[in-house]
């Protein structure tokens, strides 16, 4: 062993006593941000030091588990579909053509809070509100908005027999919409339809429902969703299961105002 | 998971369906705010989509991935945010908790969920009270050593011994558990 070899191996040991006083920190994610790149980088080149973070592993990851089940609003599976399908088609044109940008901005009403990047169509547009402060002007309900760049609305659907339930996640100002309705009865058969001020009614889709129970599908409406006093679903029983008046009950958290007409009658 | 990469939304409804519990459940834990821990489900599953083609069942559960997401997500959000909750809320947060249900998950998922639970808590009680609270703290709330120890008044050294004696007794306490159960 030379004394290059010596120094190599002082400086290795150094830095397992490093990694080794620091490895529950970094087991548990809680690194301090200046210890970060020493420990990695040692970590990158020390079979030792790995392996001991391995272990500590298999129990932290175990952590998660202790926590108490606790089931999100209903409508979260709705904002994360409307969302997943929004950044997904914008995946393949990274950056846009700014007058696609700008037609998407225009029509947005914005995220509630500044939490992570909403992906780089909007990444501007945030930083730009958050720069000039008007996050607090923006509504807070998260319901209403979303980060997908439209003017993004969650109808909460009125059940007829308060077993079933259902939102409507869309654009009032556009015809396609996300139905998600829960706990309807599978052996029926389920159809949407809507009704403007007019009093005309549409047949727009089959509900398709699963046999959990669940139903979620995208629809296109005749005309704009807000053009409707009523989109309502409808058993082939002639049962009305769920209902809403959309230009009455803008808001995911509120049920639909009872005095909207049932169809069908 | 390839079906999730290829960005097909029933994958991505599939998966909201087996886990969102857990991860939301776990989001509210680290978040202590309902509203937070919805946001922080819908951006822990666009990670897991961006990233589902780097996910292999060799690295772990699936489950098991996504929370280590939850995770990292949480601690930068923390991070950003200079959000250092009091040692009261986490005692708080009992208040919005409920019983792990079967209904709306599959059984699968649920008898994982259960089983890992009780290792887990299994481990967990048999932790010295000041240990716990320090592992707590660390792993939940993302607070670090330095910080433990101004918000128990507690000597540094004092908190790393707890956290060192913490994780080593669960580890030891899981794998026991494992071994006896095989
Ligand atoms: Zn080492």
């Amino acid at each position: 062993m030379n004394d290059h070899d010596v120094i190599d191996n002082l400086a290795e040991s150094d830095d397992c006593l490093f990694c080794s006083d620091h490895i529950e920190e970094a087991a548990l994610g809680i690194l301090e941000a200046e210890d970060q790149e020493r420990f990695e980088h040692h970590l990158s080149g020390c079979s030792i030091c790995r392996a001991e973070l391995a272990r500590l592993d298999t129990a932290v990851q175990l952590l998660p588990f202790a926590v108490n089940q606790i089931e999100p609003d209903a409508a979260l599976k709705l904002r994360l579909h409307e969302r997943f399908l929004q950044e997904r088609d914008a995946e393949p044109t990274r950056i846009p053509s700014p007058r696609k940008s700008e037609s998407r901005i225009r029509g947005r009403k914005a995220p509630s809070r500044p939490m992570w990047t909403f992906g780089s169509v909007f990444a501007g547009f945030c930083v730009a509100l958050a720069v000039i402060g008007l996050w607090n002007l923006l509504p807070s309900n998260e319901s209403s908005t979303s980060m997908s760049g439209r003017n993004f609305q969650v109808y909460a659907m009125q059940s007829s027999d308060d077993q079933s339930g259902g939102h409507i996640g869309a654009d009032p100002d556009s015809k396609d919409g996300t139905m998600m309705a829960w706990n309807l009865d599978p052996s029926e058969k389920h159809e949407i339809w809507c009704v403007d001020h007019e009093d005309n009614r549409w047949k727009v889709d089959d509900l398709v429902v699963a046999d959990s129970g669940s139903a979620m599908q995208t629809v296109t409406f005749p005309k704009e969703i807000s053009t409707y006093k009523q989109i309502y679903v409808m058993r082939n029983d002639g049962t009305q299961e769920l209902s809403v008046a959309p230009n009455q009950a803008i808001n995911g958290d509120e049920p639909a105002p009872s005095e909207s007409t049932p169809a069908g009658d | 998971m390839q079906s999730l990469a290829e960005g097909h939304p029933e994958a991505m409804d599939l998966l909201y369906d087996r886990y969102h519990r857990p991860v939301f459940s776990f989001a509210l834990r680290m978040m202590g705010d309902r509203d937070q821990a919805e946001e922080l489900l819908q951006e822990v599953y666009l990670r897991a989509w961006r990233r589902a083609s780097r996910f292999t069942d060799a690295r772990g559960s699936l489950i098991s991935w996504l929370l280590s997401i939850t995770h990292n997500m949480a601690i930068d959000e923390i991070r950003k945010q200079q959000r250092r909750p009091q040692k009261q809320q986490a005692e708080d947060q009992t208040e919005l908790m409920i019983s792990l249900r079967a209904d709306g998950i599959s059984m699968d998922t649920h008898a994982i969920l259960t089983e890992r639970r009780e290792l887990v808590r299994k481990a967990m009680d048999q932790l010295p009270q000041p240990q716990r609270e320090v592992l707590e703290l660390a792993y939940f709330n993302g607070l670090t050593q330095r910080e433990i120890s101004e918000l128990l008044d507690t000597p540094l050294g004092t908190i790393k011994t707890r956290m060192r004696l913490a994780l080593r007794k669960m580890q030891e306490s899981v794998e026991l558990q494992s071994l006896e159960a095989t």
